[in-house]
């Protein structure tokens, strides 16, 4: 689905992101961890064509994209749930949901959003109300939502946790658990490491713009913190 | 009280004016971060075209104008604007000057520099007499033309899947470019609307000044930038805010200053809005934008 190859990533003159190597099976979950500053939302703008790698490439479908625009990445099925949220707060909940949904064509999109507050029921009582009125966890679902409306092949995930009430954080890794059963194809950037790697099916750990190692379970994780961090207290213990 | 609600009349006309210039420069500001100083120089194109369309009939002529606008606001667009997106404000703002000097000489040496008079239908400046107010055609047409364009871009944002991806550009335009939003799309778009507003306000100008010439857009676009920087720059209903300020504004002070004083009456009115954003320097509605 997605392969990165020697990806490298500027700011001007700074480098961010070091040669990364990555790839995304079909329906595979994949989760990339690492601190403050690791590369990690660099990483995902470059895949979302935010930003244009300095060099190496990155295939979506087997097919070259580095360069493209994230208009046209998105219409290639990959779909970003970008730090932060960035949920359109002067738009109402609805509106963010039929936005989400720009790509598409098809008859279905009224079926689709009635799909999404289902789903997310909070979304339904406050249809009709500006996102900005809705609080963390909600506008969390809220841009999670926005992001299925495009029928994605590929999910990025952004940091979904940052910033949430711990009851919120536990509902965003359930519902990530939840996509992962329904076959949706992710790519989890997280702070939260040891969610992460409990979630994932592979997990790369990030560290100064490089990767450091790929992890399947906690051990991997305790081993990473040790020799990287100098303890376990660097890579998302917290809750 | 005839005398007061003929100020109020009058202060309405000017204020709809000047939300026709506003408007357009408050969209594109909001969309894409640029202040557009060549507005101005659109509608120098309206007029020329009045001028250059004199022979056909006044509606045929008023279309044909608002088209060229329109294609002149798409290529100003394309060939100017599209290369430095997303550069630095300071930037985008060199190259408006840029392109409003350029048409400036353009015609300058295309037209010369006498003005060249356009007839309009005599009914447009003649008033009619409501219960003892004074109203000029153009004053009826200036409010009915602002109604129609605030109204339909209201309806327009609120209705339409375009509107739609126009409010969210104008939020987060990055954003909006990643849930598939084409951003050639609406800031072309953006562009072509406030192309037909500079032509619908070249054609209120011409009936009140008689003439095209090659500076006329300076005076209006200072105007249209003031009311949006009273407003918060890139809010719609700032923009409206401010207009509606300025032209009671200018009237009020025209009312209330002394003879001699009345012929500076701008110099208040420009000090009044430098008081207000000397106490609001984010103007009156900012928008809610976080720029990226």
């Amino acid at each position: 689905m997605l392969r990165v190859d020697s990806l490298e990533v500027r700011y001007g003159r700074l480098v961010a992101v070091h040669g990364i190597s990555l790839e995304v099976g079909d329906g595979e979950c994949v989760g990339l961890i690492g601190p403050n500053g690791a590369g990690k939302t660099t990483t995902l703008s470059a895949i979302a064509g935010v930003l244009s790698p300095a060099s190496g490439t990155i295939e979506i479908g087997g097919e070259s994209v580095g360069g493209e625009p994230p208009e046209a990445i998105v219409r290639r099925g990959v779909s970003l749930v970008p730090e932060g949220r960035r949920i359109f707060t002067t738009l109402t909940v609805e509106e963010n949901l039929r936005i989400g949904s720009s790509t598409r064509k098809d008859g279905e999109v009224d079926a689709d959003i009635d799909r999404m507050m289902e789903r997310f029921p909070v979304l339904r009582r406050y249809a009709a109300t500006h996102a900005g009125k809705l609080s963390g966890g909600e506008q969390q679902q809220l841009a999670i939502a926005r992001a299925l409306m495009s029928r994605p092949r590929l999910l990025l995930l952004d940091e979904p946790s940052l910033g949430l009430a711990p009851l919120m954080v536990d509902l965003v890794f359930e519902l990530v658990a939840q996509l992962r059963e329904e076959g949706i194809t992710m790519l989890l950037v997280e702070q939260n490491g040891r969610r992460t790697v409990d979630l994932a099916d592979r997990t790369y750990v990030l560290a100064g713009g490089r990767i450091a190692m790929v992890a399947t379970g906690v051990k991997d994780l305790e081993e990473v913190e040790r020799a990287y961090f100098g303890g376990d207290a660097a890579v998302g213990t917290e809750a | 009280m005839t005398a007061l609600l003929q100020h109020v009349v009058d202060a309405i006309g000017l204020a709809s004016l000047y939300a026709l210039l506003a408007l357009p420069v408050a969209l594109i500001y909001g969309i894409m971060g640029l202040v557009n100083f060549a507005h101005g120089e659109l509608i120098m194109i309206g007029a020329y075209g009045l001028f250059i369309f004199a022979a056909l009939s006044l509606p045929l002529a008023i279309f044909l104008m608002i088209a060229v606008v329109i294609v002149a606001a798409l290529l100003m667009e394309r060939s100017a604007f599209r290369p430095v997106r997303g550069s630095t404000p300071e930037t985008l703002l060199v190259t408006s000057f840029a392109v409003s000097f350029l048409l400036q000489n353009l015609a300058l040496m295309v037209f010369g520099s006498r003005p060249k008079s356009i007839e309009t239908p005599g009914f447009l400046n003649k008033a009619v007499s409501v219960g003892g107010i004074q109203i000029e055609g153009v004053t009826i047409l200036s409010v009915v033309a602002a109604t129609v364009f605030i109204g339909g871009l209201v309806i327009f944002m609120r209705r339409t899947n375009f509107g739609m991806a126009m409010r969210a550009a104008a939020e987060d335009f990055t954003m909006a470019r990643l849930v598939g939003i084409r951003a050639n799309a609406v800031i072309s778009g953006t562009f072509a609307i406030s192309g037909a507003m500079a032509g619908v306000a070249a054609f209120i100008l011409v009936v009140q000044g008689g003439s095209a010439f090659a500076t006329m857009g300076l005076a209006p676009v200072i105007i249209a930038f003031v009311a949006t920087m009273m407003g918060g720059l890139g809010s719609f209903s700032g923009a409206l805010l401010g207009a509606a300020l300025l032209g009671a504004g200018t009237v009020a002070f025209e009312v209330v200053l002394p003879t001699q004083l009345r012929s500076s009456r701008e110099a208040f009115v420009y000090g009044g809005v430098l008081v207000l954003l000397l106490i609001r320097p984010q103007g009156l509605i900012p928008s809610r934008k976080e720029r990226v």
